[in-house]
């Protein structure tokens, strides 16, 4: 009973850490937070949930692989991001105002803002922030997987002696 | 013995007073003197960005560069802790 009540709170806390982090990257271009701090507190949610996911969270190869794909996209993105404009100097704002996705215009002076302005800015945070889940991700799940089968060697060490 | 405890001391007081002169500063929570770059930047940030969040616009577009090289510590950080950790890793 008590074990399902840590579940739920942790499960409360961590999903609540999953919007933070996910508001703070998204909306980054018009309120504090980008995606560093994002991913970040992605990945704090993660630390949470982990020693309480047992069997029920996917596995530890999967979510290896996933967290893998992740950094390598937000790498990826990144580095294409930095080279939008050809024409211009690495990482130029080229679709900032110019219209479409990403690309509204801004009123001048204070204003909530669309969410889909800032151009570049927006896409670069996404990004940055699929790296950082993806490269601490695999952090925390190496420390993890390791301090286990640490206790796991050390408990068959116990039993064989 | 007496030279590594000078040597201790003094450089105990030239942290404290370039801390202090640091905190004298009017540098610090004042106008910069030189405000080309930085009157730019509160000027025209927002609408060359079309970003409000003026941080995020000086991060990611005028400073993009800080985050290339940001993002490559993330990732060689990230690589070196998981290549120690690997399954069947070499052990110091």
């Amino acid at each position: 009973m008590r074990k399902e009540r840590q579940v739920l709170a942790i499960g409360v806390l961590a999903s609540a850490l999953i919007f933070l982090g996910l508001y703070q990257t998204f909306w980054g271009h018009l309120c504090p937070g980008d995606g560093l701090t994002g991913g970040g507190s992605v990945v704090f949610a993660l630390i949470l949930a982990l020693p309480f996911s047992g069997s029920s969270f996917f596995d530890r190869e999967n979510r290896w692989k996933l967290l893998a794909v992740a950094e390598t996209a937000g790498a990826l993105a990144f580095l294409a991001l930095a080279h939008v404009d050809l024409g211009s100097t690495l990482f130029y704002n080229a679709l900032a105002g110019q219209g479409g996705l990403f690309g509204q215009s801004l009123p001048e002076g204070g204003n909530v803002g669309p969410f889909f302005s800032s151009g570049t800015i927006a896409l670069i945070n996404g990004a940055l922030a699929l790296l950082v889940i993806g490269a601490f991700g695999r952090l925390v799940t190496a420390f993890f997987g390791a301090s286990s089968s640490e206790k796991h060697r050390r408990e068959e060490e116990g039993e064989n002696a | 013995m007496v030279s590594r405890r000078l040597f201790f001391v003094a450089a105990i007081l030239l942290f404290v007073g370039l801390l202090a002169a640091a905190l004298r500063s009017p540098l610090v929570c004042d106008l910069p003197r030189d405000v080309a770059v930085d009157g730019h930047y509160l000027a025209a940030g927002q609408m060359e960005t079309q970003a409000n969040d003026l941080v995020a616009a000086v991060g990611f577009d005028y400073r993009s560069f800080d985050l290339f090289a940001l993002s490559g510590l993330v990732i060689a950080s990230s690589a070196s802790v998981v290549a120690l950790l690997r399954k069947g890793g070499r052990r110091a």
